[in-house]
């Protein structure tokens, strides 16, 4: 038999069959279209929701843990630290002793209220301003607070400093002291020399003064350091290898260039 | 006459179960599972595996109605997809059985008859190691050609063709050895 016919047969013999399935068949299957289409779409998606959550978290626990406004830094998003609108963290039983101490006779709170609520304040910030509490109350007693507070060690850390805290006050007079140094040595410079100042010239007093800033910022009284401080001095000091690097290329081609001309001209 | 009656009403029939009609899925079903479950059969040797392939097949079929536009044949339509469920089931199975149970020599045909039998068919062919019946089937039964096996499989057009060929030689050796007839391959 040849075996293109072979084939064919086999092709037609197969082809033809049927099996009929078992009675219960119908059954499973009817079974497994009443699944509702979307719980297997929505298990499908499911995953990526798991992982996207997970990415969220994550990138928000990093921005918390390193960002500026951590561990009593400064948050960028909040008051100008030249207001002198800062917040001043304080142990919420220190604030409340303070309360205590700023609060007229007639306003004191029952003393078995505070005997039950070992941290009163902590519990009212959790839950935002109720506890049939005004907020405007609040608010004028946050803004109390400062003025009360006693300049003492950190409560709120256990009397150890913040491992990142920045005197902003030290700093913006230091940033202060840096420019008003810039301005007399070019209005000296210009009274020595009866000449303009170059733009460069200012540019590089402002770099120096800016140096000065940073390595004054990062050496943090109570040995604390300050990240940013240390982060600006670093790429500073990369910019200027990278600026003299760049330069040393340019002059060795510069170089090259010059004996190929003059071998040429040879 | 029943035939000419589903054909008649074919497109309507797929419309109402496209739109999760019961009654007109199970005539569906009902028509084309003893095709579709032979389908399963020649690529998966236990029939009660086959029959769970069908059954998600049919999932499938059911799911994706709306997706059959009509222009091709609806039996062709539904073949493809038991055939792709059959290779699915293949390949994971693969991961599963570590060690294949080595199928039983193909009993000796009847030689009075002009042809093979049915069942001595599916002996041959089931004697053939799972990727050369895959291929086999395919090519010499479904009509794929190299080309679409090789898309099918996930392999290249050259490995089909050589699992075609000793596909064919094993069967020629296994009807020589039964001194049926001769089975050249081309």
């Amino acid at each position: 038999m040849a075996p293109v016919d072979f084939e064919r047969k086999i092709k037609e013999k197969l082809q033809e069959q049927e099996i009929q399935p078992t009675p219960g068949a119908w059954e499973r299957l009817s079974g497994r279209l009443d699944v509702p289409r979307g719980a297997g779409r929505r298990n499908r998606w499911l995953p990526w929701m798991y992982a996207a959550a997970a990415c969220l978290l994550i990138v928000l626990g990093i921005r918390m843990l390193s960002g500026p406004g951590s561990a009593g830094g400064i948050d960028p998003m909040g008051p100008d630290p030249a207001s002198g609108d800062l917040p001043v963290v304080t142990a919420p039983d220190t604030r409340a002793e303070d309360r205590q101490q700023s609060q007229p006779a007639g306003e004191q709170p029952p003393a078995d209220a505070l005997a039950g609520e070992p941290n009163p304040e902590g519990l009212r910030d959790a839950s935002g301003s109720s506890g049939g509490r005004q907020p405007s109350a609040d608010l004028k007693r946050e803004a109390q607070l400062p003025q009360t507070a006693e300049p003492g060690p950190d409560i709120a850390n256990n009397g150890v400093a913040p491992a990142t805290g920045v005197d902003t006050n030290g700093l913006a007079s230091q940033i202060d002291r840096q420019l008003e140094a810039v301005l007399t040595e070019v209005a000296q410079r210009e009274q020595d020399g009866g000449a303009v100042v170059t733009e460069a010239e200012i540019d590089s007093l402002l770099r120096a003064a800016q140096e000065r800033i940073a390595a004054s910022a990062y050496q943090m009284p109570r040995d604390s350091v300050d990240a940013q401080s240390l982060l600006s001095a670093a790429e500073s000091e990369l910019d200027q290898t990278f600026r003299e690097e760049l330069f040393e290329k340019l002059k060795t081609g510069f170089m090259k260039v010059r004996t190929a001309v003059a071998d040429r001209n040879n | 006459m029943k035939i000419i009656a589903l054909f008649q009403n074919e497109k309507a029939l797929i419309r109402k179960a496209r739109d999760g009609h019961r009654e007109a899925q199970k005539t569906l079903y009902e028509h084309w599972s003893p095709k579709m479950l032979a389908v399963c059969r020649r690529y998966v040797r236990d029939l009660q595996h086959a029959e769970d392939v069908m059954i998600e097949g049919f999932v499938k079929v059911f799911e994706n109605l709306a997706t059959y536009r009509h222009e091709g044949s609806f039996e062709g339509w539904i073949r493809r997809i038991m055939v792709r469920q059959s290779i699915d089931f293949l390949r994971k199975r693969q991961f599963l059985v570590l060690q294949e149970e080595l199928p039983e020599p193909a009993s000796k045909p009847d030689r009075e008859s002009d042809f093979l039998e049915l069942r001595q068919i599916y002996e041959l062919i089931d004697a053939l190691p799972e990727g050369y019946r895959t291929v086999f089937v395919l090519y010499v039964v479904e009509g794929y050609k190299h080309p679409e096996i090789a898309e099918l499989l996930d392999i290249s057009v050259s490995t089909s063709k050589s699992q075609l060929y000793k596909a064919r030689k094993l069967l020629q050796e296994q009807l020589e050895k039964h001194q049926i007839t001769r089975y050249g391959t081309r």
